[in-house]
C-alpha cells in the first residue's frame, strides 16, 4: 500500500508537467472510477491517472515511469471484459488513452491514421462524409476503442466484414508504439523501415512483421498510440434478412455450407440463440433454437439479389423458416455493426463476462455444445444469482468463433463471486479443448498464458525483457 | 437522497455510452473539463455506488467535481439500460446527480460560495439574483395584468430580473391570440431549479410549495412559462415533490404553434435572416418538447430555418445548466462558445432558443461572434410587428 506524504501521489508534479496538471488526477474519487472495467472481475484502484493528448506526451509519460519505478496500465474505452490489469494496487498509473482521438482521413491512399483512444464510431463518422468506412467492431462501437480493440482483441477485433473476410489485423496498415522504455516506433511500411517515408504507407513490409507483434498484446510490449487503417467505400446496395432453425444441428450446417464456398454470399453473418432474450422478444410468435442474421451489400439491386436467393435456398435446405420484420431489422442492424444497433445493444448487453473463443470449424458444433454444457452445471446457482448465457456464432474466414456472453442482475448479492466461479469453469473447459479466449486482456491473459509451452513463454518473456527490463508496462498481464 | 437510487447506480453496466454518441462526444463537461471519468455518468454512477457501498467518503474535491454536471440529460438519453420487462429506462443519471449533491450538502461538502449566494437571494427576495422583490414585476407595471384568472403566466426569474423584453412579448403574443393572461406578480417566487440543482431541498420544497398555494389561490387553470427550466420545473418536478397539481403547465412555445395552427396569430412581418434553433435542455430532452418551436419559426415569412448538426435529442447543452453557470461560469462561457460556433457553422444570423437562461448564456458567446441571440417570443413578436 503506498503512502502519501503529500496530499498528491508521487508523480503528481511530473505528470502535471507533462500533461498539464488539468490532465492529472490522483483524488480518491477519480481512482474509484478507474478501477474496474464491465466484468465482474475485482476491482484495482490505481495511485494516478493521466490523459495525455500525443505520442510524445505517453513516451514522457513512459519514460518517467521507467526513472520512478512506478507501473503503467492502460485504459481505453473502458469496455474490457476481462478485469482491469491489476498493477500494483493504490501506486500504479492509468494512463487514460481518451484524448488521443484525432482521425486523419487519406482517401487517395485508402487510408485513415486514428489516435489509439479514438472510440470506433468517431472513426467512421469522419469517413462517412468520403463514403467510406473502416473495419473496426461490431460492438461495441461507441464505447471502444481502436487501441483498445487492436491490443485487447485476438486479430485486433471483429468488425463488419469479420465473417466473410476475417478478423481486423488484414486491415491495419500500421501502427505507432510507444514502447516500454519510451521509445517510439512505427510498423508496418512506416518511417521506422524506411527513413524516407513520412507515415504509414501499407502493411507488408520486408522483414519482420512488427504489427502483428503488437496486435493482441494486451499492451504489454507497448502502448499503441495511433492506427494506421485501411478504409473501403461504402457498399452502393445493402439489404438483411433472418432465418430461424428448428435445431443446433442444423443452423450449424447452414452456416458451415454459406460459409465454405468460392463466393460467400453474405457480408456478414451472425448466429444467436433464440434463449438470448433480446433475440427471443424479437421473434415473438416465431420458435425454434436459434437465428441467422445476415447482411448482404453488393455493388447493385441485383446483385443483393442474387446473394439472397442464394442464402434462401441455403437456408430452406435446412427447414428454417424466414425471420419477421423485427428479425430482419436487427440482421440489418446487429449483422453490420449498424450504429442503431450497437447503440440499443450497448448499455443492455452490459456488465457481461464472455467465454468469447475461436474453434476449429470441424469441432466447433460440439465444442458449443460442451460450453453449454458449462452453463447448465450451474444451472441451480445460476438460478439464484440470476445469471444467465447466450450462445452466439460467427463464422470467420476458416474459423467458427463461439461465444456464450454471461449476463446478471448487478443488484444480487454475491452475484460477483459467483460469476467468477462460472467464468473459471468455462475458461478451464476452453483451455482443455485447446481454444482460448478472444479477449486478451486482464483475467484472460493469465488464463491464457497458462496453456502456453515452456518454449513459448520463453520467448514472450525474452522479448518482454529486452523490451521492458523494468517490468513497467501493465505488469502481471500475460503471468509476465 | 442517494439511497433512493441504489439500485439504478447497481445496474450501471460502465459501458461509456455516456460519452459518444451518434453524434460525437455527448457530455460538454466531459470535453470542456479534464475529461475523467467522473465528469460523465458511468464515472458518477461509480461514485455514487461506492459511497452507498461505504467504500469512499465524501470530500471538497467531490464535492467540486458533483457540481460540475448540467442536468443536460444526454446520457440519460444515450443510455439504454432499459428494464426487458418494461422497456422503461433504469437509471435517471441527473436525478442521481441531483441526490448526491443533496446528501454533500447534508454532510456539510458544499455547495460552491456562489450557489451559497443563490440560496441567500432565494430564501431574501425569492430570486436568486438576491435583487429586491419589486424589481420581479417592473415589466409588468404598465400591463394591468389581473392576478387571477383561468391562465396565469409564470415568466419565471431570467425573464424578470434579466431579461423582461421576454415576458412582455410573451404577453403581448399570447394576448394577441387572444388569451387573457394573469400574473402573479410578487407572489411568484423562484420555481425552484436552482435550489434543487444546489443540493438545497428544503429551500426548493419551500419555493415549491408556496408558488403552488398562490398558483391555487389565483384560480388556474393552465400555467403558461417561457422558461424551459421553470417549465420542466412545474411540469414535472413539482408533482414528483408535492403530489398532482390542480393545473395544466405548458411552455409558451406550444401555446403559439398552437395559435398559428389555428389562424390567431400570424407571423407575417417578413424577417428575411436564416435562423437556427437552440433546443433548451429542459424543454427538449426532459420534456421532449422538440417540434412546436421549430414549427413556429417555420412560419415566420421570409426566414428560413436551418438545423445545426447537434439538434433536438442530440442538442448540446448552452453551459448553464444545473446553476453551472453561477457555479462555474468560465466553464459555462466555453461551453456557450462551443455551442454558438456549432451556430455560426450554420450560417444562420440569428440563433433562437425557447428559454431566457439560455438566451442570457448564449449572447455573450454570440455576441463574440456577431450573431444575435433571440428568445422565441422575442422573434415571434417581431415577425407579428410589435415592438416590444
Amino acid at each position: 500500500m503506498e503512502t502519501r506524504e503529500s496530499k498528491h501521489h508521487q508523480l503528481y508534479e511530473p505528470l502535471a508537467a507533462i500533461v498539464g496538471p488539468k490532465y492529472v488526477a490522483d483524488e480518491d474519487f477519480v481512482l474509484e472510477t478507474y478501477s474496474r472495467d464491465i466484468s465482474a472481475f475485482a476491482a484495482s484502484k490505481p495511485g494516478i491517472v493521466v490523459r495525455p493528448e500525443s505520442t510524445e506526451e505517453v513516451s514522457e509519460i513512459v519514460k518517467l515511469a521507467n526513472r520512478t519505478g512506478y507501473p503503467i496500465v492502460l485504459k481505453g474505452g473502458g469496455q474490457g471484459g476481462s478485469g482491469v490489469t491489476k498493477g500494483e494496487p493504490t501506486r500504479h498509473i492509468v494512463l487514460d488513452m481518451g484524448r488521443l482521438d484525432k482521425v486523419d482521413v487519406d482517401i487517395a491512399n485508402m487510408k485513415a491514421t486514428c489516435g489509439g483512444g479514438t472510440r470506433n464510431s468517431r472513426i467512421d463518422d469522419a469517413l462517412r462524409p468520403y463514403g467510406y468506412y473502416a473495419n473496426t467492431v461490431i460492438g461495441p462501437y461507441f464505447t471502444a476503442t481502436i487501441g483498445g480493440v487492436t491490443s485487447g482483441i485476438a486479430g485486433a477485433g471483429f468488425g463488419k466484414n469479420v465473417s466473410s473476410v476475417g478478423c481486423n489485423w488484414g486491415h491495419i496498415l500500421g501502427l505507432k508504439v510507444v514502447l516500454p522504455n519510451g521509445d517510439i516506433i512505427t510498423t508496418g511500411a512506416g518511417p521506422d523501415t524506411n527513413i524516407n517515408r513520412k507515415g504509414i504507407e501499407f502493411r507488408e513490409v520486408t522483414g519482420p512483421d512488427l504489427t502483428s507483434l503488437f496486435i493482441g498484446s494486451g499492451g504489454a510490449l507497448g502502448v499503441i498510440t495511433e492506427v494506421a487503417i485501411k478504409v473501403y467505400p461504402l457498399a452502393k446496395y445493402s439489404k438483411a434478412i433472418s432465418y430461424v432453425f428448428d435445431t443446433m444441428e442444423h443452423i450449424w450446417a447452414a452456416q458451415l455450407k454459406m460459409s465454405d464456398g468460392v463466393r460467400i454470399p453474405y457480408t456478414n453473418m451472425i448466429m444467436f440463440e433464440l434463449a438470448n432474450h433480446m433475440v427471443h422478444a424479437m421473434a415473438g410468435d416465431i420458435h425454434g433454437y436459434g437465428a441467422l442474421f445476415m447482411a448482404v451489400d453488393g455493388d447493385s439491386e441485383e446483385d443483393v439479389d442474387v446473394r439472397l436467393r442464394e442464402i434462401d435456398a441455403v437456408c430452406r435446405e435446412y427447414g428454417a423458416q424466414r425471420g419477421n420484420a423485427a428479425l430482419d431489422h436487427y440482421a440489418a442492424t446487429g449483422a453490420t455493426g449498424n450504429a442503431e444497433f450497437v447503440h440499443d445493444v450497448c448499455s443492455m448487453s452490459c456488465p457481461f463476462m464472455t467465454w468469447e473463443s475461436m474453434s476449429t470449424r470441424s469441432q466447433s458444433l460440439e465444442y458449443a455444445k460442451g460450453l453449454l454444457g458449462v452453463l447448465k452445471d450451474f444451472a441451480a446457482d445460476n438460478a439464484k444469482y440470476r445469471t444467465s448465457g447466450g450462445l452466439y456464432t460467427v463464422p470467420i474466414a476458416n474459423t467458427m468463433l463461439v461465444g456464450i456472453t454471461i449476463h446478471w442482475d448487478a443488484t444480487v448479492s454475491g452475484v460477483d463471486e459467483h460469476n467468477r466461479r462460472l467464468w473459471k469453469a468455462g475458461a478451464d473447459y476452453m483451455l482443455k479443448n485447446g481454444t482460448f479466449s478472444a479477449y486478451a486482456q486482464g483475467n484472460h491473459s493469465t488464463m491464457i498464458s497458462s496453456a502456453w509451452s515452456p518454449t513459448y513463454y520463453k520467448v514472450i518473456s525474452g522479448i518482454k525483457k529486452t523490451l521492458d527490463p523494468n517490468n513497467i508496462l501493465n505488469p502481471g498481464l500475460w503471468n509476465l | 437522497m442517494l439511497e433512493k437510487y441504489a439500485k439504478a447506480v447497481t445496474v450501471c453496466s460502465r459501458c461509456g455510452m455516456c460519452i459518444v454518441g451518434e453524434n460525437g462526444y455527448i457530455c460538454p463537461i466531459h470535453q470542456h473539463t479534464g475529461g475523467f471519468d467522473p465528469s460523465v455518468a458511468r464515472g458518477r454512477n461509480q461514485i455514487a455506488r461506492a459511497i452507498l457501498e461505504g467504500r469512499l467518503e465524501y470530500s471538497d474535491a467531490l464535492m467540486e467535481s458533483t457540481f460540475t454536471c448540467l442536468g443536460c440529460d444526454n446520457c440519460h438519453e444515450q443510455c439504454k439500460r432499459v428494464d426487458p420487462q418494461t422497456g422503461k429506462k433504469l437509471i435517471d443519471e441527473a436525478k442521481i446527480t441531483q441526490a448526491l449533491r443533496v446528501d454533500l450538502v447534508k454532510a456539510g461538502f458544499g455547495p460552491p460560495a456562489a450557489l451559497k449566494a443563490v440560496d441567500a437571494g432565494v430564501e431574501k427576495t425569492h430570486n436568486p439574483f438576491g435583487e429586491p422583490v419589486e424589481k420581479r414585476c417592473a415589466w409588468a407595471a404598465e400591463l394591468n395584468l389581473p392576478k387571477a384568472g383561468d391562465t396565469v403566466y409564470f415568466a419565471g426569474c431570467y425573464a424578470s430580473y434579466r431579461n423582461p423584453k421576454i415576458a412582455k412579448a410573451t404577453v403581448a403574443v399570447l394576448k394577441e391570440g387572444g388569451i387573457d393572461v394573469a400574473y402573479l406578480g410578487d407572489d411568484e417566487w423562484c420555481c425552484g431549479v436552482p435550489e434543487l440543482a444546489d443540493g438545497n431541498a428544503s429551500l426548493a420544497e419551500e419555493v415549491i410549495q408556496h408558488n403552488v398555494e398562490a398558483l391555487k389561490a389565483a384560480g388556474v387553470k393552465k400555467v403558461v412559462t417561457s422558461c424551459a427550466g421553470c417549465f420542466h420545473a412545474l411540469k414535472s418536478e413539482y408533482p414528483e415533490i408535492i403530489g398532482n397539481l390542480p393545473f395544466q403547465v405548458v411552455h409558451s412555445s406550444e401555446v403559439i404553434a398552437d395559435l398559428i395552427a389555428n389562424g390567431k396569430i400570424r407571423l407575417d412581418t417578413e424577417i428575411a435572416k436564416t435562423i437556427t434553433y437552440h433546443d433548451p435542455c429542459h424543454l427538449g430532452r426532459h420534456e421532449k418538447v422538440y417540434e412546436e418551436p421549430r414549427n413556429v419559426l417555420k412560419a415566420i415569412k421570409g426566414a428560413k430555418f436551418v438545423e445545426m448538426p447537434r439538434n433536438r435529442a442530440d442538442a448540446w447543452c448552452c453551459g448553464g445548466g444545473s446553476v453551472v453557470a453561477t457555479a462555474f461560469p468560465d466553464l459555462s462561457k466555453d461551453i456557450a462558445e462551443d455551442r454558438v460556433q456549432e451556430a455560426q457553422g450554420t450560417a444562420a444570423e440569428i440563433l433562437v432558443s425557447a428559454c431566457p437562461s439560455c438566451e442570457n448564456g448564449l449572447t455573450p458567446a454570440a455576441r463574440k461572434a456577431k450573431m444575435e441571440v433571440l428568445d422565441l417570443s422575442m422573434l415571434v413578436a417581431k415577425a407579428m410587428g410589435m415592438k416590444i
